[in-house]
């Protein structure tokens, strides 16, 4: 009477579902009486029936009378699982509460400097719980156009972002040094006081975990930079190691992604800006070099400044107490006026970054990703251990076929824009071909690039970096294939000029 | 600094005049935020004498060493956060020469001090209803028989981690800036049955 009765055996009759929440069905109650699991507690927990948050009340009572059917029981003497609420019937009102709505479904982080944002039309974009400006469209103008007008404000006057959402954390202690140069797959020991790094950290699988620059406050101290969603991840990362692996090391870890307003400046007229604002460091290309930082004032607010860049271009980032970010910010602003100072979001950030080859970690790479991949063989020290070193000698490490980073054009069309995620083929005729189609890469970032007059694609192909030039296949789901060209993923001043003057 | 550089709150959109003339006389429930207030976050080994002196002398407060406890001092109130962490809570403007003078005084030991005044704001919230509207997004009992003065503790409310302390009237909610907004929001929700009071 409990179920419908079938010509073949259970397991190979049709499915009998009993437990919709978590798909079990006759078969797996009747399984587990065969494995010997006679107490209905025990036939729950082999077959996870009555787990879902209906707590058994739809399926439990079929599935103890199958059960005892299995069993050759009467159904009395099998019983039932401990009861459990939900007792009546619960309405996914009761269970949601007031956690629902833009502003209350979950936490909405925002920046000192959000409704400057929002006043000058910025649309938003969730990085972590972050809200952070996508772009700026003016009025009329499409997503294409404000794109294009950003990336041109800052490849030749300069381009204004709210970079406040970075992780970062204050590393301190006699040690740091040494602490970091664990953490980090490059040498940080011989790192002068006053310069920044960039730095790759790596997963105990080696594959890398996030990327960030950290500049070297005093002898024994850091200002470390993380990516806006890994920041709560690397932070508890890099405890674990101090209080569990490393304890001897004497070093404090304080988290001061908040305390931190960051205003990103980049483009040719950065450092005509910065002058205007900040008061107490020479700005000059020889005193302030790339990749370094200064301790100073911004429109009066002690600041630390850093010369570096995600753009490629001349750029500088001014850090200030977050409880005066929008005071400096207005009066970056206001200083910029002269040059034509544009606030550019994330996509603009994202395409410069592009153009330049540099990843984002958690979009360019996905846990499956190693150094060697990237391309980033120099930034492994031979000299000294680091998290992860270790696996990048496996076999599956080291194997010739793996997929790497490379850059890709539209051939037949140059403005086409690949779509991310796109699956690479060898065969143009993939569509028609016996599947599956073995494949040959992805796409993990595309983009247009305005500055360049066509698109720009970045995707991880087997032995990518050997096959410049090669042609490979984006198959799309409406049956086009787009032809694309492997390149270098450097795009844009290979060289790195624009941002070293 | 000048007076004319301008420090803004991460409640700066939200507490307004407006908003504190909507205020009903009965509310059941009373915010205020004390911006500004200077936090100094303190790392040091608490086993070590020399390190506690060196503390006292600036902070004129002990540190407390049983956990999740707060000392109020004079100019100043520690916050215990774990065994060898601290906030140094002082009025607003105050939390630079904090950290110069813990810089001086701690010279040569290890040790860590971080100006966070700007990572924080403080919101109390008191009245008659105060612990009801919290007690909907926080899973700590709050009543005063297992949660008093001289106590707080490190949680969440809602989605946001925050630092709760007992105050004699009400609670003090310590708030990241950037979850500063989303738990405004929150309290407005879970205190408008009560009626909430936005004062100075």
């Amino acid at each position: 009477m409990w179920r419908v009765p079938a010509r073949k055996a259970l397991s190979r009759a049709p499915k009998q579902f009993v437990d919709i929440q978590n798909d079990q069905t006759s078969a797996d109650i009747y399984l587990a009486v065969r494995e010997n699991y006679r107490s209905i507690e025990h036939i729950k927990r082999y077959t996870a029936m009555g787990f879902g948050t209906d707590q058994g009340k739809l399926g439990n009572i079929n599935g103890a009378g199958i059960a005892a059917e299995a069993l050759g029981e009467d159904i009395a003497r099998v019983g039932t699982t401990t009861f459990r609420p939900a007792y009546t019937p619960v309405t996914m009102g009761a269970l949601a509460g007031r956690e629902f709505g833009p502003e209350r479904f979950h936490a909405v982080r925002k920046t000192a400097m959000h409704a400057w944002h929002v006043a000058h039309g910025a649309l938003f974009e969730n990085v972590g719980d972050w809200k952070r400006p996508w772009y700026y469209p003016r009025p009329g103008e499409s997503m294409r156009q404000a794109l294009d007008r950003e990336s041109h404000a800052s490849r030749h006057a300069v381009g204004v972002l709210d970079a406040s959402t970075l992780g970062k954390i204050d590393v301190r202690g006699p040690d740091a040094a040494e602490f970091l140069n664990r953490i980090y797959t490059n040498g940080w020991k011989n790192m002068e006081v006053g310069k920044c790094k960039y730095g790759i950290m790596l997963g105990e699988d080696g594959m890398v975990m996030d990327d960030g620059v950290s500049a070297r406050i005093a002898e024994d101290h850091y200002h470390m930079t993380t990516t806006t969603g890994g920041a709560a991840r690397v932070l508890a990362w890099l405890e674990e190691w101090l209080q569990t692996e490393w304890p001897e090391l004497r070093v404090y870890l304080t988290s001061t992604t908040d305390q931190w307003a960051a205003i990103s400046l980049a483009g040719p007229h950065s450092r005509d800006v910065v002058a205007k604002v900040v008061e107490g460091i020479d700005l000059s290309g020889d005193a302030f070099p790339f990749m370094t930082w200064r301790d100073g004032t911004a429109a009066g607010v002690p600041a630390r400044v850093f010369r570096i860049s995600f753009s490629g271009e001349l750029g500088f980032e001014i850090n200030v107490p977050a409880n005066y970010g929008q005071y400096v910010w207005d009066a970056v602003w206001e200083a910029g006026q002269e040059y034509g100072i544009t606030p550019y979001g994330t996509e603009t950030m994202h395409i410069l970054r592009a153009e330049k080859g540099f990843i984002i970690a958690g979009q360019d790479t996905d846990g499956s990703v190693n150094p060697m991949d990237l391309g980033m063989h120099g930034l492994l020290s031979g000299r000294k251990d680091f998290l992860g070193k270790r696996s990048l000698k496996r076999a599956d490490a080291v194997r010739e076929d793996r997929e790497q980073f490379v850059g890709l054009l539209a051939v037949d069309d140059p403005t086409t824009i690949i779509p991310e995620g796109a699956q690479l083929v060898r065969d143009a005729n993939a569509n028609d071909a016996p599947k599956p189609v073995p494949l040959d890469g992805y796409v993990t970032s595309s983009y247009f690039s305005a500055t360049l007059g066509h698109s720009i694609a970045l995707a991880m192909v087997r032995r990518g970096r050997e096959r410049m030039d090669e042609l490979v296949y984006a198959p799309q789901a409406d049956g086009k294939v787009i032809k694309c060209r492997i390149t270098s993923p450097v795009f844009y001043d290979p060289k790195g000029e624009r941002q070293n003057v | 600094m000048s007076d004319a550089i301008r420090q803004e709150s991460p409640l700066v959109e939200r507490i307004t005049p407006e908003r504190k003339a909507a205020s009903p006389a009965d509310a059941g429930v009373t915010l205020r935020e004390r911006p500004f207030l200077g936090y100094v976050n303190l790392r040091g080994n608490p086993e070590d004498s020399a390190f506690l002196k060196a503390v006292k002398g600036v902070a004129g407060t002990d540190l407390p060493r049983e956990p999740n406890t707060v000392v109020v001092g004079k100019d100043c109130t520690a916050i215990w956060l774990g065994l060898d962490e601290w906030y140094l809570v002082a009025e607003a403007g105050k939390e630079r020469e904090t950290v110069a003078a813990l810089e001086e005084a701690l010279a040569g030991q290890h040790f860590a001090v971080n100006d966070v005044t700007s990572n924080f704001t403080t919101i109390e919230l008191a009245g008659a209803h105060a612990r009801d509207a919290l007690e909907k997004g926080c899973t700590l009992d709050l009543h005063p028989r297992a949660f008093g003065e001289g106590q707080c503790a490190q949680t969440l409310l809602a989605h946001a981690g925050i630092l709760i302390r007992p105050l004699t009237e009400g609670y003090e909610l310590v708030v990241r800036r950037s979850f500063a907004d989303y738990v405004f929001v929150w309290l407005e929700d879970a205190a408008a049955e009560y009626g909430m009071a936005v004062t100075d």
